[in-house]
């Protein structure tokens, strides 16, 4: 169904590759690891029974449960809900499911587009692409390195068209 | 032209290992003198800097030098760097508005630079190559094309003359405004004294002082601080003047003993703000500072002119900076909203200063109390700006209201200084509940604010895709033009 929508390139805007799916739920099963694992060390280690019991039977199958919601259901519909526009003047993204978050930047505005891949970014063919402003940076992806090819063309685009 | 591809001459490494083998030498000497002492911890320590972090940082010079690559053509340069984590930094030639070459002693021995090509004044999107030997860094260099002096006529000037001359009694009262700190004289100066006596300090002055009655000291103290303060306003502000020259550039002139002169270019101008602080407010007094494109005047930063009537402040803003300032009164004309502020202000200085009271008769310890109540009047203060924080958008201009606990400021910006703007909206309304901009005047500056019309969010966007200008360029095109008039 993403697939689909993704290669027919929806009307209102780009949506992230399918591969970005996978790379959302790698990210949050490694982003709980260290809780996970802290609070197993803290059960074992804390010599206090209610702090032990807190740690194991609470906090640890929350930690479980919502690392199971999130790759089920949040990064789905996150995912199904990401949208971006390469406009001339400006690049849209779009997020979020019930609180929808738009960034509008001006591509002419653009100071240098950094491409990034770390390892869990790698191990899915996927890149992301951070957009340096003077007043801060905007990240978008992660994309595949064709489109952020695309992305890059359009910024470099927009500056040769400045007046010089 | 065909793409040029190179990493950083292989001399870094030299440099590198000869910097690292420096620090080394020192450890493994220091570390071999406690295990000749017969210290356990040491031997293990020296073990691990010869046969774990020797090669690991050996390896680490060899790699990253190995993977940082550099690759441009007549349009664009593209530095691939990163180990684990990759990154590729795409940048046109045509957005760098500065090259910086450094060589220290080995490097210049070497035979080798440092260049870094900065966009703007900004550290964001700055890209160095570590090393380049001299030819290379040459050849960099001539690829950044300085765009021909801007054109800048006379008519960019909003009106020649004088703006603002202050007088003998502005000077006065710009005393008052700058003498406000005078209360805290007394205490301070007690505290001085208590500790002097503690000290045993005895001397004429001492002694004299001490024989003077406490009430006679404080009002005396009070009076000598007034007095310093008007003298340094005086000499400070004496012949203050600002004026726009025919040439185009805000001539400020000001300074009895020493006269000084400030100009800058008209087209560096990207806003102004107007400052009230609670004492300001009560005189009907605010300052204005014109945000400046910085870097690009001799002077840096942006330009606060002396404390002024409302009246005068308005009229300079309105009659010079009127092409991008609100047109209506935004500043609090009247006392009941001064008042108002004040007793807000009052709420939320209360409320934590309570919460710590409490938590102190509750028990607990001086420093966590103090520590929870620094941390609920910081977050109390933050949300109350982000609350209290308006936005408008007009044609050309961008006004910002904000308002702190006891003071205010009201931006007014051109439309072109904003780069991105970031709103938080339900998903079944079009009104934002939180809007987030950002621009550059005077720096680079972030607005957070809560409650955005969905008509002001279209036209901030529009003002963005309006934008034809890189700011990186007009930067370059700004110190090319100060340079050629220096």
């Amino acid at each position: 169904m993403h697939e689909e929508r993704y290669r027919s390139n929806a009307a209102d805007g780009q949506m992230l590759p399918p591969a970005a799916l996978r790379y959302e739920n790698l990210r949050t099963i490694a982003a709980a690891f260290p809780i996970a694992g802290l609070l197993t060390v803290a059960a074992l280690l804390v010599d206090i029974e209610w702090v032990a019991f807190m740690a194991l039977w609470v906090l640890l199958p929350v930690c479980v449960l919502s690392v199971v919601i999130d790759c089920a259901i949040v990064n789905r519909l996150q995912l199904r809900a990401y949208r971006y526009v390469l406009r001339d003047s400006t690049i849209d993204i779009r997020r979020g499911v019930f609180m929808r978050s738009t960034t509008t930047v001006s591509t002419i505005q653009v100071l240098t587009v950094d491409v990034v891949q770390g390892p869990l970014l790698r191990s899915c063919g996927l890149v992301a692409v951070v957009l340096h402003t003077i007043g801060g940076t905007i990240r978008l992806g992660p994309l595949t390195p064709a489109g952020a090819e695309v992305v890059r063309a359009r910024v470099a685009r927009a500056l040769e068209a400045a007046p010089r | 032209m065909t793409a040029i591809w190179q990493r950083s001459s292989a001399r870094l490494l030299i440099a590198e290992l000869a910097q690292f083998l420096a620090t080394f030498v020192l450890l493994i000497v220091a570390l071999l003198f406690w295990v000749d002492r017969g210290s356990g911890l040491a031997a293990i320590l020296l073990g691990v800097a010869l046969f774990a972090y020797a090669p690991l940082r050996v390896g680490w010079v060899l790699l990253r030098w190995s993977v940082e690559t550099y690759t441009f053509d007549q349009g664009a340069l593209t530095v691939r760097s990163g180990i684990v984590r990759r990154q590729e930094r795409h940048l046109s030639w045509a957005s760098v508005a500065a090259v910086d070459e450094q060589a220290g002693l080995l490097f210049r021995a070497l035979s080798i630079r440092r260049l870094q090509l900065t966009q703007t004044d900004s550290a964001a999107g700055a890209v160095v190559f570590r090393a380049l030997d001299i030819r290379a860094a040459s050849a960099i260099r001539s690829h950044v094309q300085i765009s021909s002096t801007a054109d800048f006529s006379s008519a960019l000037a909003p009106h020649s003359g004088t703006i603002y001359r202050a007088s003998w009694r502005e000077l006065a009262l710009m005393s008052i405004v700058n003498g406000r700190f005078a209360v805290l004289a007394p205490p301070v100066l007690l505290s001085v004294w208590g500790f002097l006596s503690d000290a045993g300090v005895t001397t004429w002055a001492f002694s004299l002082l001490g024989g003077l009655p406490r009430e006679l000291l404080i009002v005396l103290s009070v009076l000598v601080f007034i007095l310093i303060g008007t003298v340094a306003t005086i000499s400070r502000y004496q012949g203050f003047s600002a004026r726009f020259s025919t040439d185009g550039a805000l001539i400020l002139t000001y300074g009895l003993v020493e006269k000084r002169e400030r100009k800058i270019s008209v087209k560096s101008i990207e806003g102004v703000s107007i400052r009230r602080s609670f004492v300001e407010q009560l005189l009907r007094r605010s300052r204005l500072e014109v945000l400046t494109f910085k870097g690009s005047d001799s002077i840096g930063a942006s330009v606060v002119l002396p404390s002024l009537p409302d009246r005068v402040v308005r009229e300079i803003a309105r009659s010079h900076f009127g092409d991008f300032v609100r047109r209506s009164p935004i500043l609090s004309d009247s006392v009941a909203p001064i008042l108002r502020q004040a007793f807000r202000a009052l709420l939320v200085y209360a409320g934590p200063g309570a919460m710590t009271i409490l938590l102190l008769n509750a028990g607990v310890s001086i420093g966590f109390a103090g520590a929870i109540g620094l941390i609920v009047l910081g977050a109390s203060t933050i949300v109350g700006r982000i609350i209290t924080r308006r936005i408008f958008v007009t044609d050309h201009g961008i006004a910002i209201i904000q308002r702190r606990l006891i003071t205010e400021v009201d931006y007014h910006v051109k439309a072109r200084t904003c780069h991105s703007v970031w709103t938080l909206r339900p998903k079944r309304s079009d009104r934002a509940l939180l809007f987030s901009v950002n621009m550059y005047a005077g720096g680079a500056r972030n607005f957070v604010g809560a409650h955005c019309s969905p008509e002001t969010v279209r036209r901030l966007r529009d003002a963005i895709r309006l934008v034809d200008e890189p700011a990186a360029q007009r930067q370059r095109s700004l110190t090319t033009q100060s340079e050629t008039e220096s």
